[in-house]
Order: structure tokens, then sequence, then C-alpha cells
């Protein structure tokens, strides 16, 4: 096999999360990391690794400069990579150190984000209205929990374009939950039926400002207007550590689709959209972690708390210079 | 739903009464005026919303009960002439409201517009024919997509415009510098009722300090208000939103068709007359429809003159 069939895979991931088709940033990391796994399983020998590896993983986290967690998590494989290979040095060994690591950090994922959903399922109150807005596994299951807990809820979802997450999401929750589903431009209309607000995160910055799909600024805004709580749920993997040292986050944009109706117009006027915007703080009443509840002003705690103080935030630049080293 | 805008439906209305009056065949004046106002209530009850509907049928019956003839050619000439005047006035009016409104716009001017609004589109449309170097920023406009309809007519003035979604619409906000949308009604306190998404808009204009500007003729102030009528808002089929998608049958779809915008978030309404603050409606509706608000009273309350 040569250099461009191992990176076939990446590149097909990498380009369907450019586009937003896989919806749920938690889901886009698994699909990452797992890729990334079999590109070290099917490698031959470690020298191979030297080139195609920085390459590969430069292709997901471009995919998705947003992604705190892709980028924590990448970080992480890459980290035991230069650890395994310095000191095992056997192929084969490496190779199940790796993968022991990627099942590591998916079950981690998964069990914070069980934590999480618990957490936020203890906020919602019985006979509440929930509006929840783009498609997020950890919101499901927050939605579960406080159903099973027997609690009586109504969930309100607009379709949230372009994506049509929402649409997706409304499907799904329709199986366990009562749910009713609008356009984005309905928001302000339906909020006076809204007890509260749920979404989940793409990453927080370190102000404590939250990065998450097209129109949660302008949701936040509406519920900020009409006082009604705004809560976003992300687990300490999403705190984006490097936007304390001032780094601004490239947010994806995605060419808009344009409807039959429309058909005349395409090529001839532009049409696209950001795929993420920015809440700023004051618009958040709480992130919702699994180390509990926080003001998204106390971010920055928790960055000191797992970085250090000031943060000491491992490039990955300087892993790979480190692998080359290794090998 | 065949015919959209507002000035348009109050137009077609127009049109509807001076046919009528065109084929009556009848000489008792009393039969024409209850048969006038028949067709009036049946067009009335067409559109809920568009407050232009019934402010162009006050219009023509006002000056039919004014004719105090008994003949009924002269009767019939009455309707065929205010309705004229009514269809004449109201193209003028959004013309002017574009010579008027195209004063606020400045050279450079990236440009917000929502749905799609033919006296919006006249003060863009006559800022750019004075030269004005403008962008224009418009929304797609779900659910049912009429900002095809205002990008097509942009680009046939040969204006350059982007389509954006109506989610992105606050991650925009930082390009902008100035939003005109129309209106579907205008009310007593200056609230704005148009397409739904537009209080949101007006909402995200006023937190990042965007001039917000209204278009509206003022056959779009809406007397009834004036006596604390409540607008409805009307909520139409749930398949507008989904489309040809399936979805499960115990999924509740919502379908507002227009929302308020309150007045404080409006910095100026562009009527044919001159640019009011929007608390200044009061003043158009007495000077407009002072007679029309006392007919009303007159009939809501059922005080005898």
């Amino acid at each position: 096999m040569n250099k461009l069939n191992y990176l076939k895979e990446i590149e097909d991931i990498s380009d369907k999360i450019k586009k937003g088709k896989i919806f749920s940033s938690t889901e886009v990391v698994i699909n990452s990391i797992k890729a990334v796994e079999k590109l070290l399983i099917n490698s031959s020998s470690i020298e191979f690794l030297k080139e195609i590896y920085p390459i590969a993983i430069k292709k997901l986290i471009n995919s998705r400069r947003t992604s705190a967690l892709l980028l924590n998590s990448l970080r992480q494989i890459t980290e035991t990579l230069v650890y395994s290979i310095k000191e095992v040095k056997d192929l084969e060994e490496v190779k199940m150190i790796i993968s022991d690591k990627v099942r590591e950090i998916e079950k981690n994922i998964k069990e914070t984000n069980k934590i999480v959903a618990h957490i936020a399922s203890n906020r919602i109150l019985d006979g509440d209205t929930l509006l929840v807005y783009s498609y997020s596994t950890v919101l499901k299951e927050t939605i579960f929990y406080a159903l099973s807990e027997g609690k009586n809820i109504k969930i309100y979802i607009p379709e949230s374009r372009p994506g049509g997450e929402g649409i997706v999401f409304a499907k799904e929750l329709s199986k366990i939950a009562d749910v009713t589903l609008f356009v984005d431009s309905a928001i302000r209309y339906l909020i006076k039926d809204v007890d509260k607000v749920f979404t989940s995160s793409e990453a927080i910055a370190a102000n404590g400002a939250l990065i998450n799909k097209v129109g949660t600024s302008l949701l936040a805004l509406i519920s900020h207007e009409a006082r009604v709580r705004f809560f976003s749920l992300a687990a300490t993997t999403k705190f984006y550590p490097e936007t304390f040292l001032g780094e601004l986050v490239e947010l994806n944009r995605v060419s808009l689709k344009i409807e039959d109706e429309g058909r005349d117009l395409v090529g001839k006027i532009d049409a696209y959209s950001p795929l993420f915007d920015v809440t700023p703080p004051e618009y958040i009443d709480a992130i919702i972690t699994e180390k509990g509840l926080i003001a998204p002003q106390a971010v920055v705690m928790i960055i000191q708390e797992i970085y250090g103080w000031p943060p000491k935030i491992p490039s990955l630049e300087f892993e790979f210079k480190k692998l080359k080293e290794v090998i | 739903m065949k015919i959209r805008g507002a000035g348009r439906i109050a137009r077609a209305v127009a049109q509807g009464l001076r046919i009528a009056a065109y084929n009556y065949r009848g000489d008792n004046a009393e039969d024409f005026r209850q048969y006038i106002n028949g067709i009036a209530e049946y067009l009335r009850s067409t559109r809920p919303t568009a407050v232009s509907l019934p402010n162009a049928i006050i219009f023509i019956l006002h000056r039919l009960s004014m004719a105090l003839s008994d003949n009924v050619d002269e009767l019939k000439e009455v309707v065929i002439k205010s309705a004229n005047e009514f269809i004449e006035y109201s193209k003028k009016a959004t013309d002017n409201i574009g010579v008027i409104g195209a004063k606020r716009i400045e050279d450079g001017d990236n440009i917000l517009t929502h749905c799609n609004s033919s006296a919006a589109l006249s003060v863009i449309i006559h800022a750019f024919k004075e030269g004005k170097k403008i962008k224009v920023y418009n929304t797609e406009t779900r659910p049912k997509f009429q900002g095809y309809i205002t990008a097509r007519k942009l680009l046939k003035a040969g204006i350059k415009t982007t389509l954006i979604t109506d989610s992105a619409v606050r991650a925009f906000m930082k390009k902008i510098d100035k939003i005109i949308v129309g209106a579907d009604t205008v009310a007593a306190n200056g609230a704005v009722v148009n397409k739904i998404g537009t209080s949101q808009i007006a909402l995200a204009a006023k937190e990042a300090n965007v001039d917000f500007y209204v278009a509206a003729e003022t056959y779009k102030f809406s007397p009834a208000t004036v006596l604390g009528e409540y607008i409805t808002i009307e909520e139409r089929s749930p398949k507008e939103v989904i489309r040809n998608i399936e979805v499960p049958s115990n999924i509740i779809i919502r379908n507002p068709a227009f929302d308020v915008t309150p007045p404080e978030y409006i910095d100026a309404i562009i009527t044919e007359l001159g640019i009011i603050p929007p608390q200044a409606s009061i003043l158009v509706l007495k000077e407009h429809y002072g007679w029309a608000i006392r007919d009303y009273l007159l009939k809501e309350l059922s005080i005898d003159e």
C-alpha cells in the first residue's frame, strides 16, 4: 500500500467533519481517533510513521479547528505514541498500547458524558419545557435521565439550518419524549413557552465563551432577553486551553445548498454560512461539566486545575519533533 | 397565498371591488351598497393578518358611504374611481419610500434584509441607482425561502448579494451597517408585525448597535389596534417546515408566519410621507385614518350616531 492509500480514510473522515456531515462533536472525535488507530495498525514499520503520522493528525485537526476535545484527544494519542516508541521499540507492542489508549479515551469520553448528563438532568424540573439546540448525544442522555426519573417534560427543537441537525434530533427524541419542531426564525416567538434552554458545546474558550453550532449565540441572546435560563453542557475536555494564550478559534464555513425554488440562483450569488458561532459568557447562566456546574467566568479556574498556572500546554508540533527524534 | 406582499394584496382587493362594481347588474342603490359590502366582507376574510387588505376596503367603502346618490351608475363610478385612486396611490407610495429611504443609505454600506419586501427593496435599489456602492446580505427566510425572490430581484438590479441562513444573523451582524425590512402591519404603539424571524433580527441589531429600519406604506398602519385590537398571528401548514422529509406523526410542528418587533428595537419607520420614529405611528393613524377609527368605534362598540 502506498502513502496515499493510507491517508485515504483520514481524508474521507476529515472531509465529512469539515462539511458538518457528522453531527455530534463526540462522534467527530470517536471517528477520528479510530481512524488514527487504524492508520497505526496498518503501518508496516515505525519509520513509515515518521512522515505520515503528523500529516494525518494535522489533517484531522484542521478539519475542525474549533474542537477542543479533538485536539486534546489527538494530543493524548501522540504523547502515548512518542512514549511507547521510546520505551518499547517493538511495533506490534506499540500498536497494542495505542489501541488501549484509544479504548481508554473513548471510555473516558462516554463516562464523563454520563456524569455531565446526570448533573444536567438534576436541573430539570417536573413540568419543564426545554428548548434544545442542534444534535447532541449528551443532551439526549440528559433528557433520557430526566424522563426515567419520572419528570414530565416537553422538548422544543429548532431545525438548526444549514445542517438540519434539529430535525434529525427531533426524530430521535420523539421516540422517548414529547417533541415540538419549528424553524430557527420562530425561536423568539416561541421562547415564552420555554422554561430552560440546553445546548451542547463544540468548545469552551478560556473566558467562558461558548463555541457551538451556528444559531446558538442568537438563541442565547433571545433567552437572555426573555430571562430564560441558558445552560451549556461541556465536559472539561472541551475546554480550549490554547485560547488562554490568546489563540483565536477558526470557525468552519460551509456553502449553502440552494433548494429547487432557487435553482436559477446557483452560481450567481454567494450563499454560505459559518458552521459555528461564539456565545459571549454573559449570556450563559452555567456550564455543566463532569466536575459540576460552574459559571462561565470560572472556566479559567478549571484550566488552572488541569494545566497548572500559568497553564503549560504541550504543543503538538513539539510532540511531532519528539516523535521524529525517537524514530 | 398566490398573491404575496401586503401592497400587492391591497391592490388585488381594490381591483376585486372594482371588478365587482363593474359587473353589477341591477338598479337599486341600496342593493348595490349591500352587494359591495358583502364582497368586501368576503375579501376581508381571505387573509387575517395583512392590514393593508382591510385598509384598502375601508378606503373604498368610506368613499362609497359618503356618496349620497341613489343612482347605481354613479355609485359604481365612486367604487371604480376610489379603487383606481387607491391602486395609484399605493404604487407611488412604494416608490416614494425608496426615494426617502435611500437618503439613509451611505456609500459602502452593507445592508441586511429579511424575507421579500417591495418597500425595503425600493430603498435599496434607489440607493444603488444613486450610485452608492452597497452590498446586500439577505436571509433565506425559512420556511418558504422568500429570500430567493429577494436575491433574484437584487441580482436583476445588478446588486451584489449574499444569501445567509436565518440562524447566522447574529454571527454576521458585525459585517452589517444597516438593516431594512418591510412590514405586514404597523400597530398603534409602533410595534411591527412582519415575517417570522424579524423580531430576533431586530434584537440582534439592537445588541450590536446596528440601525434597524422598517419600510412601510401608510396603508399598513392598523387603525383597529388603536382600539386595542390584538393582532392574531397565523400558524400555517407543518408541510412548509418539513417539506418532503418524513417525520414521525407524534412530532408537533409549529409554523407561526409572523412575529411582533417591539418599537424600542426599531430606529425608524420609513413611510411615503416621511421617516417617523415608531412611537409616532399614532400620528399617521390619526391623520390618515381618523375617520376610519371613528367608523370602527361606531361599528365595534355599536354606538349610535
